[in-house]
């Protein structure tokens, strides 16, 4: 299984990772529990810096799509297939969607909205102390 | 037995294996190490192919003067001067000493022979180090898959690389005594051994496994460039540990005036799983140079 990068594309580098890597997910390229290079190794085989594989890894993992085991490196999540069928985007217009719907129709102005949005953007995440 | 063998079959043994050492060293392999120069100039010029003289490897392959010319030269010149020593010991009737250290003969030898390999060496870090600045493909692929040590080298080499350093530690130790008093060149020995073996493990675990050095290169030359590296590597340490097991053994059972065959037979080896079986492993017809065109995509 190959990963292609275009560096001269406009969609990020990282971008073009978890996608390519979510596609292989969903064609069966990838099984679950498959071994993935290490971040080094990936950035040096598509010479490109170790950060922008790194955040590749990052988003693939807050996905459910790959799981790092410490020393024994990068595997396909068991769940990845599943998981890899969820499009986050999407999925947070549809709720964000539901939540200004509820406020315009209790009264709330766009602009009182936005205020109100800032300000929960500004809460502290769950389980992280400001 | 070793000890009532003849002095003219000690000295024949010896003169034979510096004689192999010479014409192995200084002229076998740097034939062979300019006929591949000479093929990838000739097939593979620099209009056709600029991405492959990058940096300061133009001058290795240039026909006339240049790294080339200094390396073809430096071989020819020292394995001249190899041969004069032979001959210089042949009629002053040079013999090894019973009581060893004559092998600093074929060690100093070897460290000359070794300089033009120098030579070659800088030729390709300037090369690589030319290639990653100036790359600049627009599309670049990699293989989804981790390279591990055993995709490149099988298990028993690696448990018998292992086996023959703990048996060098475990045969020293015992040559020692167990109960005697250890000095500090006990102690070095054993800490320089077991650091060059300790590097070799790094440089495979974090080097030769994971960098891609030359970001052209096509994805299966790069996988036979890994083997070959991580073989050498694996199969010099155990060579070298069969070296110190048998240099021990020479010390403890008084034959040490075969230390001069037996080191230049190690030296040898060494060429011959490292820097021989690096070329052999990598047919130089059997390479993508259709990589090295301008705008070919990288693998």
């Amino acid at each position: 299984m190959q990963v292609t990068i275009d560096i001269e594309s406009e969609e990020p580098l990282f971008g073009q990772l978890v996608n390519q890597i979510k596609q292989a997910v969903q064609a069966g390229q990838l099984a679950p529990g498959q071994a993935l290079p290490s971040i080094r190794q990936l950035a040096s085989d598509l010479s490109l810096n170790n950060k922008t594989v790194a955040k590749a890894y990052k988003l693939l993992e807050r996905d459910g799509i790959i799981r790092t085991k410490g020393y024994r490196g990068t595997f396909v999540h068991a769940d990845a297939l599943k998981n890899s069928t969820v499009d986050l985007p999407a999925l947070i217009n549809a709720k964000l969607g539901e939540a200004v719907s509820a406020c315009r129709e209790a009264g709330a102005t766009d602009s009182e909205i936005r205020i109100a949005f800032g300000e929960v953007m500004q809460l502290p995440k769950q389980g992280e102390i400001k | 037995m070793i000890e009532n063998m003849p002095t003219g079959v000690i000295l024949a043994l010896f003169y034979i294996t510096f004689a192999v050492q010479i014409l192995f060293a200084s002229v076998y392999l740097p034939a062979k190490t300019l006929r591949r120069i000479d093929y990838v100039r000739e097939h593979f010029p620099k209009e056709d192919y600029p991405n492959l003289y990058a940096g300061g490897s133009g001058s290795l392959f240039t026909k006339v003067g240049g790294a080339r010319a200094l390396y073809r030269r430096s071989n020819y010149i020292i394995a001249i001067i190899g041969l004069a020593l032979l001959v210089a010991m042949y009629v002053s009737g040079f013999q090894p000493h019973p009581m060893g250290g004559s092998e600093i003969y074929v060690v100093a030898y070897f460290i000359l022979q070794s300089l033009p390999i120098i030579i070659l060496g800088v030729c390709e870090y300037q090369q690589l180090k030319g290639m990653r600045a100036a790359f600049s493909n627009a599309k670049r692929s990699a293989n989804l898959a981790p390279r591990r040590l055993f995709d490149f080298v099988a298990p028993v080499w690696v448990v018998l690389a292992v086996v023959a350093f703990l048996g060098w530690v475990a045969f020293f130790a015992y040559d020692l005594g167990f109960d005697a008093p250890w000095r500090a060149n006990h102690y070095f020995s054993l800490a320089t051994i077991t650091a060059v073996n300790v590097g070799y493990a790094i440089y495979i675990a974090k080097v030769a496994l994971v960098k891609k050095h030359d970001p052209y290169k096509a994805a299966k030359d790069h996988q036979k460039q890994v083997a070959a590296t991580v073989q050498s590597l694996v199969f010099s340490s155990t060579i070298m540990s069969v070296f110190l097991i048998m240099t021990t053994a020479a010390d403890r059972f008084g034959f040490e005036i075969l230390d001069p065959v037996m080191t230049s037979i190690f030296l040898q080896a060494c060429l011959l799983f490292g820097y021989n079986m690096m070329l052999n492993m990598q047919p130089v017809d059997d390479l993508d140079f259709e990589v090295y065109k301008n705008g070919a995509a990288a693998e």
